[in-house]
Parts: structure tokens; C-alpha cells; sequence
């Protein structure tokens, strides 16, 4: 049985961000359209039954991370419900996260983190000039200092220090590397991590030239020499990831390295789906043959089935040039959605290729440096 | 995955390895291989999410 070590809950099927670069609302999947605008409390009931289930089934426990749209979106009140529901049901061990743009993060919510052990992460680019360039509300208004509010709550609250998990930011090629970790670092954060613009081979990410080209690349390259000469650095996940993996390590997320994870999408209306980021490749890419929904279907049978052992594996790089690639081991072959094209489906590298390879042999050149094999 | 012996013996190679690092952060990675600090689904951590958003 492959085990699930991540589970993606989607609270609410609307955002009240409109962030330009969405893969949910703008890389041509409306899907969300046809989903509930909430999770129902029955919903999180049969959540809660069908998940304990298949943590007893695979015997092992997994991370639970509150998502959307944008998951606070379902008020106080529900968000308590939820997550009483889900901590009576599920083995204590099962790690409950919230993934959030930081607008509703309350002092009230805060407390209900606190009360149920709930991780909080917060979506935030990089100082207000960045940030507000792209993360705006549907009337066009920033949002960064609503955020910034919200991370002042989030530290000066009791539990603040072990909810904190860290902050999720989106490169933009525009802005400087150093400016950005600075800033990042600055919200007391315990880590960092950094998402590349999404794109494929047929609709190039925001300001990749071409597939030979490095932005993206050269831009995570000079975060690369600020993060090791930093006398006192925080953790950016996938820089550590990568590196680690250099140093014979392992890594922890998916798009990096060869591990193979087993991520699952539960939407508002109970409906079970691939991982939701295949839909920035085209539009239903991440919706399953089988109409799963765990309305109507035991999640130990859906994680058995033919159907979910193909989604599984489908992490796995198909091209050619990857399997012959000597970085094939660092970079995974990155993320699959990434890897789509029309011509040859999911049988590509990663569009981020070049960019890969550039940052890899600069890792490689900084342990070569300190006679570390690499 | 990577085969258990390939990992022990890279691992070893770093522990034998005769580095001086000034780097705090490859220090920390460093440390952290020659642990063989495990990352097991299940693990309670606050950054167990394999999800890359």
C-alpha cells in the first residue's frame, strides 16, 4: 500500500487574494467554479471517519494542511469545529497545518491553533514593492501590511513561537535575492521557502526566455551565496533540500530529489484528487478517472487502486535526458507539472532545467570548496 | 529512494572528510547527513508537508 504522507484539505474553494500568478485561478483550470465555496461540517465528518481509517490502515501517520482558496475563509467558528473534528478522529501524532495568505489570521484564530496544535504558514514575497506587486485583493488593494499585522500576532502570541512554521514566497525575477531573504528573515520566521513562477513547455513561467535560459536559475543562485556566507541564516527549505541531497542526504518535499510522496487533494464538495498544482499544466490535470469522492468511496481502496499507483509513480522523471542526467538525483526532475507539454505529455525535464543545472553546479562548486564530495 | 549502502557510504566519506566550514548553514547540513537525521512520514514535525506550496 503506498503510504499518504500528506494530505491537502481544501477549506474554501474562493480566495479573497487575487494574486496574479494562482495556479488555481489563473493557468486555465476553473474547477473551483463547481466546488462548494466551503467545506460542509458533514463533509469534515466523513474527512475525519474516512482519514482515521486510512491511518490505521497504513499504520502511520500523516500531515494534514489546511488549504484553499484560502482556507480561513470558512470563519472562526467552522475553522474550530474542523479542527475538534479532526483532532478527535485522527491518531495524535497526525500533524495538523494551516496554509494561509495571513488576512484572517486573528487573535481568535490564533487561539484555535493553539488550542488544537495547528501549524501556521503564511504566504508572504518578500517586502511590501514585491509582495504587493502581485499579491492584491480582488479590488486591485495590497496586501502586505495586513500580513505583516497578522505575522506581529502570530510571534506575539503565547503559543507563537512553536506555531510558526515558516513563510511560503513566490521568486520574482524583478526583485533582488538579498533584499527579499533579508526581509523574509526579518518576520521571524523558522524557515523560508521559495516557489518558482509556475509554467510548462508550452506556456513558459513569467520572464523564462526560453528553455535555455537561467532567470530563474541565476536569481536562486545569488540567494544561494547569501544563504552560506550568512553568519546567522534561517532554513530555506529548498536550498537545504538540495543541498542535503548533494551530501548524500535526504530531502523532505516534493520536487527535488527521487523520493516518491503520496499526496492526496481532498476539495470542499468531499471530492479526492491528484495534487492540485498539475492544474497550472491544463485544465482538469489533476483530477482522477474515477470520480473519487470520499462521499461515496473508502480512501484505503482509492490509495489501493491501479489509478492512484499511476498517479504515484508519474512523479517519477520519464524523459530520457533526465534518466541519463548526472543531477538526476538533486533535482527530481522537478515537479511534473512543470514538465508538461502538449507533444510529449509529462515526458519532458522539468521547464526549470537550465536553471536546475545552474544552481546545482554552483552547490556543487561551494562543496567542492570545503572537499566535500558532491 | 537511494540504496541504504550508498547512503552510509557517502555519509561516511563526510564524516572522514577533514573540513573546516565557515558556512553556518552547510555546517548545520552537514551535521545533519552525518546524523542520518530521518525524515520518516509520520514524524511529527511542523514542517512535514511534502506539498511544494
Amino acid at each position: 500500500m503506498i503510504t499518504v504522507d500528506t494530505v491537502l484539505l481544501k477549506l474554501a474553494s474562493r480566495c479573497n487574494l487575487d494574486c496574479d500568478y494562482c495556479y488555481i485561478y489563473h493557468m486555465g483550470d476553473d474547477a473551483w467554479r463547481k466546488q462548494p465555496k466551503r467545506i460542509s461540517p458533514t463533509v469534515v465528518e466523513i474527512v475525519a471517519h474516512r482519514l482515521s481509517e486510512l491511518a490505521a490502515a497504513q499504520n502511520c501517520s500523516f500531515s494534514l494542511v489546511f488549504h484553499g482558496g484560502e482556507p480561513l475563509l470558512v470563519g472562526a467558528t467552522q475553522f474550530a469545529d474542523i479542527c475538534g473534528t479532526l483532532r478527535r478522529k485522527l491518531p495524535a501524532s497526525c500533524g495538523l497545518h494551516l496554509q494561509t495568505n495571513g488576512t484572517l489570521l486573528t487573535e481568535e484564530v490564533l487561539t484555535i491553533c493553539a488550542r488544537y496544535d495547528v501549524g501556521v504558514s503564511i504566504s508572504i514575497d518578500g517586502p511590501a514593492q514585491v509582495h504587493d506587486r502581485h499579491r492584491v485583493s480582488h479590488r486591485g488593494s495590497p496586501s502586505h501590511a495586513r500580513i505583516m499585522a497578522a505575522i506581529k500576532r502570530l510571534r506575539a502570541h503565547p503559543a507563537g513561537s512553536s506555531l510558526f512554521a515558516g513563510v511560503l514566497a513566490v521568486v520574482d525575477l524583478a526583485s533582488a535575492p538579498a533584499e527579499v531573504y533579508a526581509f523574509l528573515k526579518s518576520t521571524g520566521a523558522p524557515s523560508i521557502d521559495f516557489l518558482y513562477r509556475d509554467g510548462n513547455h508550452d506556456t513558459l513561467p513569467i520572464g523564462k526566455a526560453s528553455l535555455l535560459s537561467t532567470e530563474y536559475g541565476d536569481w536562486m543562485g545569488r540567494l544561494l551565496d547569501i544563504y552560506l556566507a550568512d553568519p546567522e541564516p534561517i532554513r530555506v527549505r529548498v536550498l537545504d533540500d538540495m543541498l542535503k541531497l548533494l551530501l548524500g542526504g535526504e530531502a523532505r518535499k516534493e520536487g527535488v530529489g527521487l523520493n516518491t510522496y503520496g499526496i492526496l487533494v481532498i476539495d470542499t464538495d468531499g471530492s479526492v484528487n491528484k495534487n492540485d498544482t498539475l492544474k497550472s499544466a491544463f485544465r482538469a490535470a489533476d483530477q482522477f478517472a474515477n470520480e473519487w469522492s470520499v462521499q461515496t468511496h473508502d480512501l484505503r481502496e482509492i490509495v489501493n487502486s491501479t489509478e492512484f499507483a499511476a498517479y504515484h509513480r508519474s512523479q517519477r522523471p520519464a524523459a530520457p535526458a533526465c534518466l541519463a542526467c548526472p543531477n538526476l538525483k538533486v533535482c527530481g526532475g522537478g515537479m511534473p507539472a512543470h514538465r508538461w507539454s502538449r507533444e510529449n505529455a509529462f515526458a519532458n525535464p522539468s521547464v526549470f532545467c537550465a536553471d536546475q543545472q545552474y544552481l546545482i553546479a554552483l552547490m556543487r562548486q561551494y562543496l567542492m570548496r570545503y572537499n566535500l564530495a558532491a | 529512494m537511494k540504496p541504504e549502502s550508498d547512503r552510509e557510504t557517502q555519509s561516511q566519506e563526510l564524516v572522514e572528510a577533514d573540513v573546516s566550514l565557515d558556512s553556518v548553514t552547510l555546517a548545520r547540513l552537514l551535521a545533519e547527513v552525518r546524523n542520518n537525521e530521518k525524515f520518516e512520514p509520520g514524524m511529527y514535525n511542523r514542517q512535514h508537508n511534502r506539498h511544494n506550496r
